[in-house]
């Protein structure tokens, strides 16, 4: 298991387009990987679009990333990056 | 059995006229208790007829998703992208695998519990950017009952010519009619600005919405006549009416065979003098009709559809991806958007306004705009950025004097130099104009014009503010007449101000439609003519037959007649 604190840096936050491209990455790119997202007390599947939702993640919110078998150096850094990335459009 | 003959009006949604036979496709909204009362066999079959339905699903959203992105563009097939991103999701599976195997739920049934669980969580996010997912979930719903129901794509069973009817179509519907089949659809609710609607103007389907009277009789397999134009809809007509309608389509379809060829024509007067003939659109789904009629520009992009029916405002990297879109897809013709106009018959859930005694002499459009600079600033700076990526002209609705156009000005350069300074790019060169809506407007062009680089006429505010006419009251409908002297005289004044300045005059309102009008404006030194994108081929076709000498000599006669009557006489006696 790995996992990584990230701080949102996105001024309008983790918002629908990028959560859909993490999740898409997260079920294509590493389907033997447990992804998870922990926000303050809340805990929720990485892989599913309707939980990434729920989770509303705004600017400047710290979250953590937790992955869990299969490549999970890789997992950690490519999922990462969705998180850590100022989405211009 | 048929019903007898009746006549409806709805409201006209997109233009033409259809003759074929009912297709009722009121079954596509799933009755609550058929989902209720769905008996459930053993969990395994549940499980694989859920999984099939999925698959269903999946393949329909794929083909929807690219019908739409090769037709319509990356930005609108992006809601069907999103829905099949949905469709994989592991937590629904897993909870309607449970709801199947521990509740011993029909998979109907699961779908529509599970579903709803995860609405009512969406519901609870404090973001609603997140809860407008919502509608995606219903529709989902939606669309996976029906495969589990065993009616999905009933659409693709149309044996022959047919018009659509139902409750309501969604988007992803809409596109999915069969074209070669499909006549038209009339549906019980939508307006004009709805998403279907304007879907079926860009595959030009002719359509009527908001025909609840109607679509509530019609029976399958009765014959209906709709024409799209005018909301008109006949059920079961008589032979008579029947006749008089075929005979108008026939006309139709020729006139708009004859006119075919003018959309690849360039736009030109009969002496060879250059014209602007640009269409008006209300979203990037228009842009398809602007490509058919070969226009020659956007002369009027109505931002305000984007702020309507959602519950929150579009934000700045929203509206780029859009304006980005429009401007890149026109490239190099150049693209007129028009700030934000709200306020009078235009109203948004997003910013609920105080009731005004007079709303269409109220807070409005730039009056609004300048009392709300936040969102004044964030529709300016989605402008800006996108500015780099064609040939942007920013137009400012609503100027009565020049302070207030002085005062979005200034706003407008602080935003350009705030995003220099943060080394985003921006256009060198933004034409900026005034929309001339209101008489003081047009009495004072010259002002005007001196601080800014054109104008466009709006003339259905012109003429409703010139009459001190409510356009929406149908009592008052006969004092809404644009080629009255009056009106011809305050336009003919603001183009003659533009052209002692230097700048150009548009005219973006019906009248830039209308044949008479065209020929008109044209007389006046109008130089871009701005309407709905399949008049252009008419209009172009029309102006090709008159000289500019010819036009100004009629604008001068026509300022001098008594009525628009007398204007519309001397004009259809010269041209006949």
């Amino acid at each position: 298991m790995k996992s990584k604190k990230i701080t949102i840096i996105n001024p309008t936050g983790f918002h629908t387009r990028p959560a859909r491209h993490f999740v898409d990455t997260a079920n294509d790119n590493f389907p033997d990987t447990d992804v998870r997202i922990i926000k303050g007390e809340k805990t929720i599947n990485g892989k599913s679009v309707i939980h990434m939702l729920t989770l509303g993640v705004k600017y400047q919110e710290e979250i953590e990333l937790v992955v869990e078998g299969g490549p999970e150096e890789e997992a950690l850094e490519a999922l990462g990056r969705y998180f850590e990335t100022i989405y211009k459009e | 059995m048929a019903n007898m003959a009746r006549c409806y009006k709805g409201i006209p949604a997109s233009p033409g006229i259809a003759i074929a036979v009912a297709r009722v496709l009121d079954s596509c909204d799933t009755p609550e208790s058929s989902v209720l009362l769905a008996c459930a066999d053993t969990p395994e079959l549940e499980w694989q007829r859920f999984s099939e339905a999925l698959e269903s699903s999946r393949k329909d959203l794929e083909s929807v998703r690219d019908t739409i992105l090769s037709e319509l563009g990356q930005l609108k097939a992006e809601i069907f992208e999103a829905h099949i991103s949905l469709l994989k999701d592991p937590e629904l599976k897993a909870e309607v695998h449970r709801l199947i195997f521990d509740q011993g739920f029909a998979a109907q049934l699961a779908v529509r519990d599970a579903i709803a669980g995860f609405i009512d969580l969406l519901s609870q996010v404090d973001d609603e950017m997140f809860t407008a997912r919502i509608d995606d979930l219903r529709d989902l719903s939606k669309r996976l009952t029906a495969h589990l129901e065993g009616y999905a794509g009933k659409s693709d069973e149309l044996i022959g010519a047919s018009i659509i009817v139902a409750n309501d179509l969604t988007p992803s519907e809409t596109v999915q009619l069969d074209r070669s089949l499909v006549m038209g659809f009339v549906t019980a609710c939508g307006s004009a600005v709805s998403h279907s609607s304007i879907l079926a103007r860009s595959l030009g389907i002719p359509a009527i919405v908001g025909a609840a009277e109607a679509v509530a009789l019609i029976q399958d397999g009765d014959l209906l006549v709709l024409d799209g134009g005018t909301g008109k809809l006949l059920i079961n007509p008589q032979t008579d009416e029947l006749v008089a309608y075929q005979n108008k389509l026939a006309e139709y379809k020729t006139s708009q065979a004859a006119l075919a060829e003018w959309a690849g024509k360039p736009s030109l007067s009969a002496d060879g003098q250059n014209l602007e003939l640009a269409a008006n659109i209300g979203g990037i789904s228009d842009l398809m009709a602007v490509e058919k009629y070969g226009a020659d520009g956007i002369g009027l992009f109505r931002t305000e559809f984007m702020y309507m029916d959602r519950p929150m405002l579009p934000d700045e990297s929203e509206q780029y991806q859009v304006y980005k879109h429009v401007l890149e897809r026109m490239n190099p013709k150049p693209v007129v958007i028009r700030t934000l106009d709200i306020g009078g018959d235009k109203q948004l859930d997003a910013l609920p306004m105080k009731a005004e005694a007079n709303p269409f002499l109220g807070v409005r459009a730039l009056r609004l705009c300048l009392a709300r600079e936040d969102i004044f600033r964030t529709q300016l700076r989605a402008l800006l950025r996108a500015s780099v990526h064609g040939r942007l002209r920013i137009m400012f609705p609503m100027v009565a004097v020049l302070e207030e156009l002085r005062a979005a000005k200034a706003i407008l350069a602080e935003e350009k130099l705030t995003l220099c300074k943060a080394g985003i790019p921006v256009a060198d060169t933004i034409e900026i104009g005034v929309m001339i809506e209101i008489p003081a407007a047009a009495l004072c062009a010259d002002i005007l014009a001196a601080e800014c680089d054109f104008f466009s006429i709006g003339s259905n505010d012109l003429t409703q503010y010139t009459m001190a006419a409510d356009r929406m009251n149908p009592e008052l409908a006969h004092l809404n007449q644009a080629s009255h002297p009056a009106v011809l005289r305050l336009v003919a004044m603001a183009a003659a101000a533009a052209r002692r300045h230097g700048i150009w005059t548009g005219v973006c309102g019906e009248m830039a439609a209308d044949p008479v009008c065209a020929a008109l404006l044209v007389g006046m030194g109008v130089t871009e003519l701005s309407m709905g994108a399949a008049s252009i081929p008419l209009i172009r076709k029309k102006l090709a037959g008159i000289s500019i000498e010819t036009a100004v000599h009629q604008a001068e006669l026509a300022q001098g007649l008594e009525s628009a009557q007398a204007v519309r006489t001397m004009m259809t006696g010269v041209d006949t």
